[in-house]
């Protein structure tokens, strides 16, 4: 049986889905592409699919975090594997954060372009999982032209 | 004065405690957006989430916010003034970055000390009306096209 292509979309929570959705308003109408959409809490989208995936911290626990972390990196084998029965992956965004190092870090492997989006909270200092993508993915955007000094080899974006 | 609180997706109890403690609810009429938070306040309205958010802070003369930077360009773009208070209750903690950005480019208050709240208020009514850009996200094409070489 061939596999569907499709484009992975994978978001943290609070303003990381929010980055998520503002990144799928800019999507073309007459977009062709499915979608296959990953991350705490689904977001609702024409020609898509969506899967649970849980952040790999809490943001305010760091107890609960060892839990997360290990369901995480269960999870995501789990699903990765789901997903690529089913589908053959173009190419992968993620706005962020930790919740894609993992998956980022699969697709890579699978030769599958990858895309990171690092948040527009961010001007002057950097992320562990800003740090971590820039080194994993293919291409790495910025929404802030301050980080540029950070990331040289980054592309300005414009902000979402 | 209409004052509308919020703090996201994290909860962010000194926050609405502090609003609690400091802000009259003779002078202003408070709405509190708490989520997950414990600490209910006793002189101000609160939700934990709502729907209508948008409504919410159209509504509002003042918005009290945390650093989520969701929140904070929602309220560049809808031009409303704002006072952010980094929650410093987070394990990652960077929302003094945005905090900063918004001191240095002049586009809203931050309150780094929730004692001085009432009278952060009180310099928010004297704002000059915000100027904020946005150069909007131009590479979904460049995105697209690059996945389907």
């Amino acid at each position: 049986m061939s596999r569907s292509e499709a484009v992975v979309l994978i978001y943290g929570e609070g303003g990381h889905q929010k980055e998520m959705e503002l990144f799928i308003d800019t999507l073309p109408k007459n977009d062709t592409i499915f979608y296959i959409l990953l991350g705490p809490h689904k977001i609702k989208k024409n020609n898509s699919t969506y899967f649970y995936l849980n952040d790999i911290r809490h943001k305010n626990n760091r107890l609960k975090s060892v839990y997360m972390s290990a369901k995480h990196i269960l999870l995501t084998l789990h699903t990765l594997l789901k997903i690529s029965l089913k589908y053959k992956s173009l190419g992968i965004i993620s706005t962020g954060p930790g919740i894609a190092i993992l998956p980022f870090a699969i697709f890579k492997l699978l030769k599958v372009k990858t895309i990171y989006i690092e948040s527009f909270c961010r001007f002057k200092t950097s992320s562990i999982a800003g740090r971590a993508m820039y080194k994993i993915s293919n291409r790495f955007l910025v929404q802030n032209e301050e980080l540029l000094a950070i990331y040289p080899k980054a592309e300005y974006s414009g902000r979402l | 004065m209409k004052i509308l609180v919020t703090v996201g997706s994290s909860p962010f109890n000194k926050l609405i405690s502090a609003v609690d403690q400091f802000v009259s609810n003779d002078e202003y009429t408070v709405r509190c957006q708490i989520s997950a938070g414990t600490y209910i306040p006793k002189k101000h309205k609160a939700f934990r989430f709502t729907s209508n958010f948008i409504d919410e802070i159209k509504q509002a003369d003042l918005i009290i916010t945390h650093g989520g930077a969701g929140t904070i360009y929602q309220l560049l773009e809808l031009n409303k003034k704002f006072i952010v208070v980094p929650n410093t209750e987070r394990i990652d903690n960077h929302q003094t970055d945005i905090a900063n950005y918004i001191t240095e480019k002049k586009l809203g208050l931050t309150c780094d000390n929730l004692d001085l709240l009432q009278v952060f208020i009180e310099k928010s009514t004297s704002l000059p009306p915000i100027n904020y850009q946005k150069n909007p996200f131009f590479l979904t094409q460049s995105i697209l096209s690059y996945f389907k070489e």
